[in-house]
């Protein structure tokens, strides 16, 4: 839909449409074009006088109401559009001759008319309601820029378009057979009827809405709204086919007059009931200019002028109707009257669609009824009654079926309620995901009640939050009297909230919580939200359903407001089991996750340690639940020597494990053309930064062992360094290198040297060992370690690396410590009798065997 | 955002189906076909003329219609029809491409031209079939509604006659001589208020021409407004001096108002006319009415004896039953008291009546009037011999029998008012006259018969009114017009007595 299409445009086209129509009939009314003062009914084959303009040519002339004129300017008169065609083609001033059949005396006769201009008479009188027609539509403009998006505003400007078409177009006519006289005629008619509904309609929701009328508002709606079109129903018909002048009769004119004193008695009870200071304040110079600016009207122009026909006094009446529009436009600039909370009045586009359909409805039968009648030749009446009936018949389906359209679009489908509650009570808890069950419950409450907005108010923290395009507002107040009332909150129980806060006490807190109200309530209606209803599961508020007004204007009645509680709550209910359902899924999909990275760590973890000259080596690989990116592994380097790795890549899970597969090909793939390990951990720094993301690195400790000659040559990127405990008990921390691989980009890595004499140990391991944790958070830390490998150092390696594992479990006072355990001990043997099957320790999970 | 959509298209919706259906409404449909608008036009108006009698306007405004459009064929039709302001030739070439053109229009159109074409041809019997062929395809159609009319006042239906020309009028109100059809018809049923509004109607939409005045003429003559007569037949001459209807209906009235010398005068300055067209009958008639009027009833015998002389050797078939000129010369001669005469001529009547039913057996309503004009004579016969009594019975019956229309029993009545006075029954006699009176209200000789026979009950006053109207229509009378002087001696005998 363009854009174009918005409810401001399409009111501003109208407004357009009839300051179009008003200059028209400004200009029009100022013209001269020859008239012969005789009102004729513009319908049928015959000219038949319906009235004569006082004192015009007609008159003088003898023409009376009843009189059928035959012939005008020696030509028969075939229709009345041919009469008006022959009188146009004459002059102001031009004497006519008229053939005229004198009902009464049944007689023929000629006589002569002297064709008068059609210009309006009291020109400075007309001048003076266009100058009020153009105030009003000034006021309403004004009011509906400033305001277009409130629908107050938008009536207002309404009203004041018809009072400009009022005011321009329904001045008396002299006649009405020039088309442009029958559009202004037509057009200041529908205007006068429909002001008065409107201007009912309107105080009886403004300043405040009348409890009984939004009770009521099915028949009440229609009543106001199809009266008058019915009204105009019948002028219409008059226009046409009637044998009496086409106007708005004395009973009609006592009925509409009806509607505005209706509507000032409820504007001025609502004034002198309402119990709110502030409204009753921001309404006082509105009520005073309307009852000051329409009473006058009710007398000079209703009572007198029309009812008695005492024309002379309208100005009395009229002049002071600018009040209206003043006092409104003040009002709303003064006290931005139109921020009130009021009822939105769609139902006036519900009741002027409705009249114009059953109008519609009415002319198409006619018409269609008339064209057959003609083509047929049939002039029976009875024959006339009976098509019409017919053909009422025939088009009665098309108009229940736009009828029926407006109910759904208006109103809300006649489902049972409990029905609709079953349906969804069925449907929730089968609907597991998140977003298809909130595309349910809005498509099945939309189609219920028709609310103007529907919307699912997210629950941060516990806090509602509303959001717009811009800007998320948490609603804490409004959370705390929804999660206090644990039931729908209205805007009129928030407003009747602010109102107690602004009357009572204004203690600190008062002072601080009205604004703040206040602003939340504002957020709300910008939102276009009016009801709020709340989904508990248990205690736990999680999630609030938002709604706007429904667009019958009509209230959330008590049973809808409870079928919306239950669904709220069966969808609260829905969401946390949905929730929960997510969560077993995503635990599922995690713990798979982690077999499969435990699975690649385990083929990357060598099956046996090697078995060397002089040294005993052993090593353990513990994997926590939660797979790590811990491994060890003894490569062959380009010199001969054995390289030993240990490494602890960042994270946890698959993608941990794929980086240390990935690392342990670099490290392999590098070893067997380097030698140094400060190369190849430089070498692979560079490798892994660039491949991967900045937050994924690894320490890795890189040494290798020329075991000939017992010296270790090392390079720690950054991982934790290796305990040398020395022969005589001293120990050492191999900390030599750089930052961890992949961290940062062209790093170096220095080497150092070490020799291992017989006796010595050295234990490398991750952080799984140094940071268990005991109950109280204690963590065992390299001191622990430290004794442990002081106890055992006398031991084989595989007892230090049993030793180490029991000591650690004992320390986190289970098994499970939550990180992974990798251990290496190399013992430096005093000789090759010191080499023994025993001390092969095989401490892997997956045995394995290492050939050099 | 649907509702106001809604809203305009719902409005949008109102103001195309109100318009649409107006202006369906009050569109004509067109009878002819024809693919220009301008030559509908121009045949509009060619049809609007030529129902005003402007025949030759009528006929540039059809050749304009075939110039803007070639293969208008009604157009070419019509032409043919206003045969006589033009050439033999040119019409025939007109019909002929009318008969060219009719593939290409209606049926009904196609039946017109084949009618023309059979006319033409003096094909009765083929117009006959083409006439009932389109009376019952096209009931509806305002020629087949013209003829049904005409056929229907042929057969003395009157009702049913302005039946169909009112059809005709409702549906094409520029058929302005309806009104002059109308207005006859309505003089025929006595609807005599309806009569002048029909004629005045006429007159409206037909300003300029003779004939509406002609007619107003009638229907004021009908109704016994004579100033109101002659005022318009003298309108009617004046527009068209070779108008010798009115001329002729303008004596009439004269001598019906006994300004016998004017009404000579009048009717010899239309002989000329009268015998141009061969209506010498009229003029006969005429002039015995006036030697009637003056009760020169020598000059009645010698003449009419003059005229049946000359009708012997008539070559028209209806002029060798010239019963009215026997039924004059028979009256004159009961106005003479030659009875043996007057029998005579009375039997000679009734055979030429006879011989006249027989000759003409379909002309049964010109039979009824030579029956009552019977009836009229046997009744004088029986005054004349003394026993009206007779003459009453017989009168009265054939009164109440007739179906002719009030003014046209004018005569009659008068006589049996007549007869009554004559047999002494004067309230009988009055009761007559209302009767007459109550139509033509100013009938003159009944108002003075009215008058003698209130005086010879005692009713001065009636008497005197009926006198007053009598003297009023007569004030302009020839000072010895017969019935003048006998009413100015009642009315001095009246005035003395009251």
């Amino acid at each position: 839909m363009p854009v174009i299409f918005t409810t401001r445009n399409v009111l501003l086209a109208f407004g357009l449409l009839a300051v179009v129509a008003g200059a028209f009939s400004a200009y029009d009314a100022t013209r001269s074009r020859p008239t012969d003062g005789a009102v004729w009914v513009l319908g049928g084959s015959k000219i038949r006088v319906v009235g004569t303009v006082p004192g015009g040519a007609a008159e003088r002339a003898g023409l009376q109401v009843g009189d059928i004129i035959e012939g005008i300017d020696q030509q028969p008169i075939r229709s009345p559009r041919h009469a008006a065609q022959l009188l146009q083609s004459k002059n102001v001033g031009d004497e006519v001759e008229y053939l005229v059949f004198d009902r009464l005396a049944n007689t023929t006769d000629t006589t002569t008319i002297r064709l008068e201009s059609t210009r309006i008479a009291n020109l400075r009188t007309y001048l003076v309601y266009c100058g009020l027609a153009l105030i009003y539509f000034a006021a309403g403009l004004y009011v509906f820029w400033n305001n277009s998006h409130t629908i107050p505003a938008r009536l207002f400007f309404l009203l004041c378009t018809l009072f400009l078409i009022y005011f321009v177009s329904a001045s008396e006519r002299s006649v009405f057979y020039y088309w442009s006289d029958v559009l202004t005629r037509n057009f200041g008619t529908l205007a006068s009827l429909m002001l008065p509904p409107l201007f009912l309609h309107f105080f009886l929701v403004f300043p405040q809405p009348r409890d009984w009328f939004r009770r009521h508002y099915r028949w009440a709606i229609p009543l106001l709204y199809t009266l008058p079109l019915l009204y105009y129903a019948q002028f219409t018909y008059n226009q046409f086919f009637g044998t009496t002048l086409a106007k708005v009769t004395v009973i009609q004119q006592m009925t509409l007059g009806f509607y505005f004193t209706a509507g000032l008695a409820s504007l001025v009870t609502t004034y002198v009931t309402s119990p709110d200071p502030t409204l009753r304040q921001r309404v006082k110079i509105l009520t005073i200019g309307t009852v000051l600016g329409t009473l006058p009207f009710l007398v000079f122009n209703i009572a007198l002028g029309k009812l008695l026909g005492r024309e002379e006094f309208a100005l009395f009446g009229a002049i002071p109707m600018v009040l209206v529009p003043v006092s409104f436009g003040y009002s709303i600039a003064r006290y931005r009257l139109m921020e009130l909370e009021v009822i939105i009045r769609r139902s006036i586009v519900y009741g002027t669609l409705t009249g114009i359909t059953v109008g519609t409805y009415l002319v198409i039968v006619v018409l269609v009824g008339n064209t057959v009648l003609r083509l047929s030749g049939q002039t029976s009446q009875l024959v006339a009654i009976i098509a019409t009936l017919l053909i009422a018949a025939a088009f009665a389906p098309a108009r229940e079926r736009i009828q029926g359209f407006l109910e759904r679009q208006f109103f809300r489908e006649k489902h049972d309620l409990q029905q609709a509650l079953a349906d969804l009570a069925k449907a929730i808890p089968s609907t597991i995901e998140v977003q298809q069950l909130t595309d349910l419950i809005r498509e099945r409450i939309t189609s219920l009640l028709h609310p103007s907005e529907f919307a699912f108010v997210p629950v941060n923290d516990g806090i509602l939050v509303i959001r717009n395009e811009e800007t998320h507002t948490a609603l804490p107040m409004i959370t705390e009297m929804i999660k206090r009332r644990s039931a729908p909150l209205t805007t009129d129980y928030l407003a009747s909230e602010l109102a107690r806060l602004a009357r009572g006490s204004m203690g600190r807190a008062q002072l601080d919580r009205y604004p703040r109200l206040r602003r939340e309530m504002r957020v709300l209606e910008h939102a276009g939200l009016e009801v709020l209803v709340p989904g508990f599961a248990g205690e736990r508020l999680v999630a609030v359903l938002g709604l706007g007004p429904k667009r019958s204007e009509a209230a959330y009645e008590g049973d809808e407001l409870e079928l919306l509680q239950t669904v709220a709550g069966q969808m609260a209910v829905q969401i946390d089991n949905t929730r929960l359902y997510q969560d077993a899924l995503d635990r599922r999909q995690l713990e798979e996750e982690m077999a499969m990275a435990r699975g690649i760590q385990q083929r990357m973890l060598p099956s046996s340690v090697p078995v060397v000259l002089g040294f005993e080596i052993a090593a353990l690989n513990l994997a926590s639940s939660q797979v790590s990116g811990d491994y060890y592994d003894f490569v062959s380097l380009l010199d001969g020597n054995m390289g030993i790795v240990i490494s602890d890549v960042s994270g946890k899970g698959m993608p941990a494990s794929l980086l240390a597969s990935n690392l342990q090909a670099s490290i392999r793939a590098l070893a067997a053309s380097h030698s140094q390990p400060g190369t190849i951990l430089t070498a692979v720094n560079t490798s892994l930064y660039e491949s991967t993301d900045p937050e994924r690195f690894a320490t890795l400790f890189l040494a290798s062992l020329n075991i000939e000659r017992r010296y270790l040559l090392y390079s720690n990127a950054g991982h934790n360094p290796p305990l040398l405990r020395r022969a005589d008990g001293t120990c050492e921390w191999l900390e030599v290198g750089a930052t961890p691989l992949g961290a940062f980009p062209g790093m170096e890595y220095p080497e150092s040297e070490i020799y291992m004499a017989p006796g010595e140990v050295l234990v490398l391991f991750t952080d799984g060992v140094t940071e268990a944790e005991d109950h109280a958070e204690e963590q065992f830390g390299e001191c622990g370690l430290e004794e442990i490998v002081h106890r055992l150092a006398r031991e084989p390696a595989g007892e230090i690396v049993s030793g180490i594992r029991d000591a650690v479990f004992s320390h986190a006072g289970s098994e499970n410590t939550g990180d992974d355990i990798t251990l290496i001990v190399i013992r430096a043997l005093a000789s090759e009798l010191d080499l023994d099957d025993a001390s092969i320790a095989e401490t892997n999970e997956t045995p394995g065997s290492y050939t050099a | 955002m649907t509702r106001p959509i809604l809203t305009l298209v719902a409005l949008g919706l109102v103001a195309t189906i109100g318009y649409g259906g107006y202006r369906i409404l009050s569109e004509e449909p067109r009878t002819v076909t024809t693919a220009s608008d301008e030559a509908y036009a121009a045949w509009r108006d060619a049809e609007a003329e030529r129902l005003r009698f402007r025949y030759d306007s009528a006929v540039e405004k059809l050749r304009e219609a075939t110039r803007l459009d070639p293969e208008f064929a009604m157009a070419y039709y019509r032409l043919w029809t206003l045969r006589e302001w033009m050439d033999e030739s040119e019409a025939n070439q007109h019909l002929d491409t009318a008969v060219t053109l009719s593939d290409e229009v209606s049926p009904r159109e196609q039946l017109m031209i084949a009618q023309g074409v059979a006319i033409r041809d003096e094909n009765w019997d083929e117009l006959d079939r083409l006439q009932e062929e389109l009376a019952e395809r096209f009931p509806d159609d305002n020629d087949v509604l013209m003829q049904r009319a005409r056929r229907a006042w042929e057969d003395n239906d009157f009702e049913s006659a302005m039946g169909y020309y009112e059809r005709v009028l409702e549906k094409d109100p520029e058929r302005i001589d309806i009104h002059n059809q109308l207005g006859y018809l309505n003089l025929h049923v006595g609807n005599y208020d309806e009569a002048i509004a029909s004629l005045n109607r006429y007159n409206f939409f037909a300003p300029g021409l003779a004939n509406p005045h002609d007619s107003l003429g009638d229907a004021y003559r009908f109704t016994g407004e004579y100033e109101k007569a002659m005022q318009e037949y003298a309108t009617a001459i004046e527009i068209d001096p070779s108008f010798v209807w009115s001329a002729a209906n303008l004596a009439v009235v004269l001598a019906t108002t006994g300004q016998l010398d004017k009404a000579a005068e009048t009717l010899e300055a239309g002989r000329p006319m009268l015998e141009e067209r061969g209506w010498m009958n009229w003029y006969h008639n005429i002039r015995m009415s006036l030697m009637t009027a003056a009760e020169d009833w020598d000059g009645v015998i010698q003449y009419s004896g003059e005229c049946l002389e000359k009708a012997k050797n008539s070559e028209e078939k209806e002029d060798r039953f010239p019963v009215p000129f026997h039924f004059r010369q028979a009256w004159a001669y009961l106005e003479k008291e030659d009875l043996e005469s007057a029998t005579q001529a009375a039997n000679v009547l009734e055979e030429v009546a006879a011989g006249y039913k027989k000759t003409f057996p379909e002309r049964a309503q010109v039979s009824q009037e030579f029956g009552l004009a019977e009836a009229l004579l046997r009744s004088h016969f029986a005054r004349a011999t003394g026993s009206p009594e007779t003459g009453i019975e017989m009168l009265a019956a054939r009164l109440n029998e007739s179906s002719k229309s009030p003014h046209q029993l004018e005569d009659y009545r008068y006589e049996l008012a007549l007869t009554y006075f004559e047999a002494g029954q004067f309230q009988n006699a009055i009761d007559e006259c209302a009767k007459l009176l109550r139509v033509i209200t100013r009938h003159p000789r009944t108002n003075l018969l009215a008058a003698k026979a209130h005086n010879e009950l005692g009713n001065t006053e009636d008497a005197l009114s009926h006198l007053g109207v009598y003297l009023d229509v007569m004030k302009r009378a020839d000072k010895d017009f017969p019935g003048v002087a006998d009413a100015r001696r009642l009315l001095k005998k009246l005035s003395s007595a009251s």
